[in-house]
């Protein structure tokens, strides 16, 4: 009370030198004050008067040093103060106290005193001085409590970058390298700027030898070639590669050094054995003369020219493909902005941009007549979506041959992406739609069927547009569902009678439309098709639902739909994520495979009751299996099924259509079996590769058996088994054997050799298990309820 | 003053952030010379992540020069960056 009343003294002393302040503390006490006649008493009765006055006292106190009094009346001010302005400056005073006594050497316990000011600033103002506390905490190393206020602070200020960088860098202290890495991610979601780009990638270099080691479907060695300085290239995909799932390793060759890791064998390129090499050549490298001045070239020439740069190409693609099987991404070329003769360009025969034009075309037929395992980049489509003017920097290119600016990276980097994602089986096959303020605007329930918004004109042709953007995803292969909170007789009238509907009931492989929650309804969804969750994107327009969704099954992608519909289209156009490497004909089929499939399910429910049991049910369904010889019509579909199969797959191994034609010409026999039944063409959903084993002779080595999804269950691997039995038999084999890797996903065919008389000859640690069959000893025999056909050459 | 030592810190913590190294080995006339990973690629990382941080952006003959932690606080200052 002493130090109290010392303080009121000292207040009034502090405002007599200064008018303005009286003013100021005259109106805030009004009548009261003039009333009691003293300052003092109108204090006493004011609460939040009393809390003005300690603050007022506490600053001044603070500026004279007097750290110990100047505590006490902060934190009774903090008793007191109400209006948030007040507050924050109270933080700051509080805030300035604890810098203070950190620099007070005399006093022993100054960091409890700090560590007092600051949970007072904090509780004065969270937002101001969360940063503070989490920075004393994690200074005195009291991590989990930094972590806590770091996580606090950025619930308050998502848009912080600091708060994820320093939350990230505290985990990264404890032992904790995955719980840092989301962090980064999550940094990259929210502000995926320049600046974070760079630092979290060299965030990402220092956490990769913490993080566990990761599956091997989930890593990928990636080489970039190329003719300028590629390092922020390389820190850009880096981080769009973990942003994906994907664990990066990185080759980059020395400056311009293109050419001669290609060209020679022992090079640090084939040493690295990379899983994807990206080639990004400059125009002025390829084709100087074309790029600078073409105009004086007579038209022999710049013909001449052309051949030669795209000459160059095919002689280094050629090497390239010869002495790896990796996926190479090779950049076209992009046409200079401003070509050489001006407007003259177009006049003059074979102008600058003509001869561009022809270059990509023809890198394009190279690329796709020549090699299996070559693939374009559009760099010139990506500069211009990021806008040609911005996307390089003369500054840049002119102090260190950087070749794209930050305006272009990111697309860049995320344009690889959409080749490596599904070259590692990452793309997504499934949309899950929401109806009301998705598919159409309004709400049928309520608007009914002529109340909703959806036609020729805005805002409904808005949902027209969206709704042919998802049929074309549904023609190229994606299937779409429905999951929606709606009574089925106020939905459906509207797909069978509305005529301006894209979008049809026969679209939709999957629909639930009920009351029931959408996390519950999309796995539902998900095990219907019998496609994992991390297949699947889930479209509403619902914040509340995406929430809901993101919360319960984060492996489903929840996208962030804009809230006007106008850009609805756009959003879907952005995810990039149901890009696949080869359109095989079971793609263009798909949702027709689709709807027979559920034709299927309607018959085996309708059935159920009157067969006897499976089997006669199985040979109701008159399946038969054709198996051949992998051909040229046939590999992609192979090469696609071995990177996108995970259920029935006994080994996982990935392979590229180049890697199985390597595998060929070394004695590897790869099949693939058609399934048909009375429903209609499953189409090629099985694989199977032998290799003579090369140590034990008279063996022969299962690499790889796998299924589509779609056929499981009906005796097709019993067939393939007996099959590849008899094909051993006829060639003088006695021993079959196979592996069963284990994976997040292939439980389902952990017994499958059991199943079929192989016994275990070698258990690994990590649970992979070895198999044999001695084909003398024991037989397989294809089921009896299907047909296996098989080419005449391939029986003996 | 306040404000150029905030300048100073906000540019040693993305310092070190591109640099992978702690703040409190960055001392305040900290440059090319004294600093091992201020290498001429750091360099670029550091100057496009700053131009970014404060929204601006050096000229090719401000970028060669700013080889020092004193330095790149006087560009930024000419800058207007406080």
């Amino acid at each position: 009370m002493k130090l109290w009343q010392e303080a009121n003294s000292l207040t009034v002393g502090v405002v007599r030198v200064n008018a303005s302040v009286i003013d100021w503390i005259r109106e805030l006490v009004g009548e009261q004050a003039a009333a009691s006649g003293t300052l003092a008493e109108a204090v006493m009765v004011d609460s939040e008067m009393r809390g003005e006055l300690a603050l007022l006292a506490g600053k001044t106190l603070l500026n004279r040093g007097s750290l110990e009094q100047a505590a006490e009346l902060l934190a009774e001010a903090g008793k007191h103060l109400v209006d948030p302005a007040r507050k924050a400056e109270l933080a700051g005073q509080l805030l300035a106290l604890a810098k203070a006594w950190t620099k007070r050497q005399d006093v022993t316990d100054r960091s409890t005193r700090e560590e007092k000011a600051l949970r007072g600033a904090a509780e004065a103002s969270s937002v101001q001085a969360l940063p503070a506390l989490a920075q004393y905490f994690q200074r005195h190393k009291r991590l989990p409590e930094a972590i806590e206020q770091w996580r606090e602070a950025i619930r308050l200020g998502p848009q912080e970058a600091n708060h994820y960088l320093n939350l990230g860098r505290v985990y990264e202290q404890s032992g904790q390298p995955q719980e840092a890495l989301a962090v980064y991610l999550d940094l990259m979601e929210v502000a995926p700027t320049a600046r974070n780009y760079l630092v979290v990638a060299q965030r990402l270099d220092g956490l990769a030898s913490a993080l566990p080691e990761a599956r091997p479907d989930q890593t990928v060695k990636i080489a970039l070639l190329g003719s300028g300085t590629l390092d922020h290239l390389q820190s850009y995909l880096k981080v769009e590669c973990y942003r994906a799932g994907l664990r990066p390793r990185m080759y980059q060759c020395g400056f311009d050094q293109y050419m001669q890791d290609i060209l020679n064998p022992q090079s640090e390129l084939y040493a690295f054995a990379p899983d994807g090499v990206i080639c990004a050549v400059h125009a002025s490298r390829l084709f100087p003369r074309i790029h600078h001045y073409p105009f004086d070239m007579p038209v022999e020439e710049r013909r001449a020219d052309m051949e030669e740069g795209l000459g160059t190409v095919q002689t280094l693609l050629d090497t390239l493909t010869q002495r790896s099987s990796a996926l190479v991404l090779l950049h076209n070329m992009v046409a200079p902005q401003h070509p050489a003769l001006g407007i003259q360009d177009w006049r003059d025969e074979l102008g600058q941009t003509e001869m561009f034009a022809q270059i990509n075309a023809r890198l394009a037929e190279m690329v796709r007549t020549r090699y299996k395992n070559v693939y374009l980049v559009d760099e010139d489509r990506v500069q211009a979506r990021a806008g040609k003017a911005r996307a390089t920097d003369p500054r840049l290119w002119l102090t260190a041959r950087m070749g794209w600016s930050d305006a272009v990276l990111p697309g860049l980097a995320r344009e690889y992406l959409r080749y490596l994602k599904p070259y590692k089986a990452l793309s997504r096959k499934c949309i899950v739609v929401d109806l009301d303020r998705t598919l159409w605007g309004g709400v049928v329930g309520e608007d009914g069927m002529g109340g909703i918004q959806l036609g020729p004109d805005a805002p409904g042709n808005a949902f027209v547009a969206f709704q042919r953007e998802l049929e074309r995803l549904w023609r190229r292969g994606v299937l779409l569902a429905i999951s929606t909170k709606n009574n089925e007789e106020d939905v459906l009238p509207v797909f069978e009678q509305h005529p301006n509907m894209v979008l049809k009931l026969s679209h939709f492989a999957a629909r639930r439309i009920n009351w029931d929650s959408k996390a519950a309804n999309i796995c539902d969804i998900a095990r219907e098709l019998n496609i994992g969750l991390d297949s699947l994107v889930f479209l509403d327009d619902n914040p509340v639902e995406r929430a809901e969704v993101r919360a319960k099954v984060p492996q489903v992608l929840t996208v962030e739909l804009p809230t006007d519909p106008a850009y609805y289209r756009d959003a879907l156009l952005e995810l990039d994520v149901f890009d696949t490497l080869a359109l095989t004909e079971e793609d263009r089929r798909r949702n027709q495979l689709y709807a027979e499939q559920k034709a299927r399910r309607d018959f085996e429910a309708a059935q159920e009751t009157s067969f006897g049991s499976l089997e006669a049910y199985l040979a109701e369904l008159q399946i038969a299996i054709e198996i051949d010889l992998a051909n040229d019509q046939t590999l992609p579909r192979i090469a696609q099924l071995t990177n996108k199969t995970n259920q029935f797959n006994l080994t996982t191994r990935r392979y590229t259509e180049a890697q199985i034609g390597e595998m060929q010409a070394g004695g590897a026999q790869v099949y693939g079996a058609r399934v048909t039944d009375r429903f209609g063409d499953n189409g090629l959903v099985g694989v199977a590769i032998v290799m003579p084993q090369t140590e034990t002779s008279g063996t022969w080595d299962i690499d790889t058996l796998l299924l589509s999804c779609r056929v499981m269950g009906r005796g097709v691997e019993t067939a393939l088994l007996a099959f590849l039995a008899d094909q051993a038999r006829q060639s003088g084999i006695d021993r079959l054997r196979g592996w069963y890797l284990p994976t997040a996903k292939n439980s389902p065919v952990k017994d499958c050799y059991q199943r079929h008389g192989f016994s275990m000859v070698e258990r690994r640690l990590d649970g992979a298990e070895l198999w044999e069959l001695v084909l003398s000893e024991r037989a397989v025999a294809a089921p009896s309820w299907l047909v296996v056909r098989t080419p005449p050459a391939l029986v003996a | 003053m306040q404000a150029r030592t905030e300048l100073v810190d906000q540019t040693r913590e993305v310092m070190a952030s591109i640099f992978g190294m702690d703040e409190s080995d960055l001392p305040d006339d900290v440059s090319q010379k004294t600093c091992s990973r201020w290498d001429s690629l750091h360099h670029m990382t550091l100057l496009l992540a700053l131009e970014d941080q404060f929204g601006t952006s050096f000229s090719m003959d401000e970028m060669p020069e700013m080889t020092s932690l004193p330095k790149i606080v006087s560009v930024l200052e000419q800058h207007g960056v406080a």
